[in-house]
């Protein structure tokens, strides 16, 4: 006779279940829709509602599967009916890529967790004129043109500084995770 | 090969930052849904964007910000730490303010102490201790109107100058 109890988990674990699923899932969930939202309140309404149909739809959901996959399922329909109705001028990956997309994010999206953890020691190493660019971007959400005009540079100049800034702080991060998995 | 992933790098970063033109974004759709290797990039790079938001956020609530960094003109809107100064400095001054009319408040206070006393002889602390306090509410309300005559230095002022001058 099978002696395990033969009934569902009580709300209050369900919720604390819930909270530490979404706790670990949710830094890919919010990569993922940043990516395919890039109107930075709109991204955060959107983790949000995906957060919301996680819990009321947490009941149906099956413990012996992996949460990640699951709960990528709503954002992705979330960020899907976001770009619908949206005028043709609109801007939006496909509903295919953006699939494809959230495969990817499920399997790697993880590393932002490290990439924030290591990002400090990155950005301190960087020169001046990056950094100011990077914080007008950032900090300020500031438009190529109006960071031009702050730190004396052309459209295409700012362009290319915040380029090139990108894929330094990728390399120092990269090489960073790599010295300390090889310790 | 270096050359074009350079430029699938520049498609993304103009994406991230809500530059890219609508020509760039079907190539760099193109791009993304061919080549796995493409993806893996755009995956790091958007990674990176939101470290780079996350960090930024929390220096934003530390008040390091690029106008400190760059020395320009700060913006109203943002630049905490001047919104912060001006919202304190009239405080400030008022509570120096030498024009307090004592002469209004003492005969009051001194009346409200003497019947906290006599009180004090017949139900004990609690009664004389809310005398007090209304004493002393009265005084701080007689000290707020005399100062609204006076000019607050700052209250329509723009940003002080850099030497700490209004």
């Amino acid at each position: 006779m099978d002696s395990r109890p033969n009934q569902q988990p009580d709300p209050v674990t369900q919720r604390e279940q819930l909270t530490l699923l979404w706790m670990q899932a949710q830094p890919v969930i919010a990569s993922y829709i940043r990516v395919g939202v890039r109107h930075q309140q709109h991204a955060e309404d959107l983790l949000q509602e995906t957060a919301l149909a996680a819990a009321r739809s947490f009941g149906r959901f099956d413990a012996e599967r992996p949460f990640l996959p699951w709960v990528m399922a709503i954002a992705k329909n979330k960020v899907i009916d976001y770009h619908k109705g949206k005028g043709k001028s609109h801007l939006s990956f496909s509903p295919e890529l953006l699939s494809q997309l959230s495969a990817d994010f499920e399997e790697d999206g993880g590393v932002v967790n490290d990439y924030i953890e290591s990002l400090r020691h990155c950005m301190d190493r960087l020169a001046k004129t990056p950094q100011i660019a990077i914080e007008l971007r950032y900090v300020r959400s500031l438009s190529y043109a109006q960071i031009g005009e702050r730190i004396g540079r052309s459209v295409a100049g700012v362009a290319n500084l915040l380029l090139r800034t990108r894929a330094a702080l990728l390399a120092c991060i990269e090489a960073r995770l790599e010295a300390e998995e090889q310790r | 090969m270096t050359r074009d992933f350079d430029r699938f790098d520049q498609r993304i970063s103009a994406y991230l930052d809500r530059e890219i033109t609508p020509e760039a974004f079907d190539r760099l759709c193109e791009d993304l849904a061919g080549d796995p290797s493409l993806r893996r990039r755009f995956l790091k790079l958007s990674a990176l964007d939101l470290a780079i938001s996350h960090t930024a956020d929390q220096q934003d609530r530390h008040n390091t910000i690029a106008s400190v960094l760059a020395n320009d003109e700060p913006e109203p809107e943002t630049d905490s730490v001047f919104t912060l100064y001006q919202s304190i400095e009239p405080k400030v001054q008022n509570q120096s303010s030498p024009s307090i009319r004592w002469g209004d408040v003492l005969p009051l206070l001194g009346y409200t102490a003497r019947l906290a006393l006599r009180d004090a002889r017949v139900v004990r602390g609690l009664g004389a201790a809310a005398l007090l306090v209304v004493g002393v509410l009265l005084t701080i309300a007689l000290i707020g109107p005399s100062d609204e005559t006076e000019p607050t230095p700052l209250a329509n002022e723009g940003v002080p100058a850099a030497d700490g001058s209004a």
